[in-house]
């Protein structure tokens, strides 16, 4: 029982170390992974902004904006899943 | 989100992204609004916030009448957020933010014909975004013999695409790069709706040319780049123009490099190996790059230096050395591009 043991041991630490390893390598590419992400960030959908009449009003009478109609849209009942 | 019989929520059908937008809310184009009653404006239509003259091979398009001026504008705006943005002073700002100048229509198509432009281009943001602006101006540009251009992402749906083509004669599109993933993380657009763009225009007969922007780390992946390659070899055919264009440190990374001349060129050489025949390099002077060889003999059937032509070896659209049919849209059987005939004319 001993030598068997004794040989079956190292063999359970080399399969501990490379656990280790390769759980020690996913979490150092899951933070570099989330470091690229967060310094690259921008919003993945569309950010639907809301625009002040006043502005809108002033710089149409001033010739800075159109109010030309628009083509391709369609009314919606719903928010789309919009957060 | 507001949503009553009076003022229903709008759905944008211009661009992929489908901005869904409340009463008095514009969309990620920041130039297109819900302005009630069930109406959806343009904040920019005949409002230029640039206009230059340019020469042609600056859009870049090196196969459509080399060496002509071409009337070019743009208003503020833009329905991608490209990082690296070049232009990013007008792509992404307001239009109530910077100054724009009253341009109708006929306006830019006067000024064009004044400034002995045969052509116009919509450029320096994205004509998507200034569609109408840019469909009525190529219309009215159609019918006083001037040809148009798009200088575009072709981040665009499909019908207000071909509503468009028949007053359209050419393209420069930029491809940004050939993988998804990257295509929202770096311009927040996906790269599906480009390719089917790029692929409609070239089957409607359009002359199209593409550029890739080398980002240092970003997208100058030999995979990536060849992956972009064989895509167009495989969809397109090897006629197809690609410009390899240098990226300049500038919107949210400055912290990158210029694009090393090494890499751009070894881009292009990549490229030429997948089977393309047209491959420039832009924003460069790297000489071997800026000429159109003939894919029959070899030969420069343009020299180019920089956006100036030095020489000009093609008879119609054919090369004069050997007789191969050269892709593009040329000057006709015996004459030369307009800055050759001045120093001729000297």
């Amino acid at each position: 029982m001993k030598p068997a043991d004794s040989r079956r041991k190292p063999r359970g630490d080399r399969l501990f170390v490379a656990a280790l390893i390769l759980v020690l390598g996913l979490m150092i590419w899951t933070v570099a992974d989330l470091q690229r992400r967060n310094a690259t960030a921008v919003a993945d959908r569309p950010a639907m902004r809301s625009i002040d009449p006043a502005v809108l009003q002033q710089g149409i009478q001033s010739g800075q904006l159109s109010d030309h109609p628009a083509r391709f849209f369609k009314p919606v009942e719903h928010n789309g899943g919009r957060p | 989100m507001t949503t009553d019989n009076k003022h229903p929520v709008l759905e944008c059908e211009l661009c992929p992204k489908a901005c869904k937008l409340a009463y008095l809310e514009r969309g990620d184009c920041r130039v297109r609004y819900n302005a009630g009653n069930g109406k959806l404006k343009t904040l920019v239509y005949g409002k230029a916030c640039s206009l230059h003259v340019d020469p042609m091979e600056k859009k870049p398009m090196f196969h459509f009448l080399p060496g002509s001026p071409i009337f070019s504008l743009a208003t503020a705006g833009c329905n991608l957020h490209c990082l690296y943005c070049q232009n990013w002073e007008i792509s992404q700002a307001d239009p109530e933010s910077i100054r724009s100048v009253d341009a109708p229509p006929d306006k830019i198509v006067a000024a064009a014909r004044h400034n002995n432009c045969m052509a116009i281009a919509y450029t320096y943001t994205d004509p998507i975004i200034f569609y109408e602006y840019t469909y009525d101006t190529a219309k009215l540009a159609q019918q006083q013999g001037l040809r148009n251009i798009l200088v575009t992402a072709g981040y665009i749906n499909q019908k207000p695409l071909k509503e468009l083509l028949p007053f359209i004669d050419g393209a420069n599109i930029d491809l940004k790069v050939f993988d998804d993933r990257l295509y929202r993380e770096i311009t927040t657009g996906t790269l599906k709706p480009v390719l089917d763009c790029i692929k409609t225009m070239v089957k409607a007969g359009k002359m199209v040319e593409l550029t890739n922007l080398v980002v240092p780390t970003v997208n100058d992946d030999e995979g990536l780049i060849k992956n972009l390659c064989q895509w167009i070899m495989d969809e397109l055919g090897p006629d197809i123009p690609l410009h390899f264009s240098r990226f300049w440190p500038k919107n949210r990374m400055k912290h990158l490099p210029p694009t090393p001349a090494e890499t751009l060129q070894r881009a292009a050489a990549l490229a030429r190996d997948t089977g393309l025949h047209h491959v420039y390099v832009g924003n460069l002077a790297t000489g071997q790059w800026e000429h159109t060889r003939c894919p029959g003999c070899g030969e420069a059937v343009i020299k180019r230096q920089g956006y100036r032509i030095l020489e000009y070896n093609l008879d119609g659209d054919t090369c004069r050395a050997c007789g191969h049919r050269i892709h593009g849209v040329w000057w006709p059987a015996g004459t030369v591009p307009p800055p050759l005939r001045d120093t001729e004319s000297r």
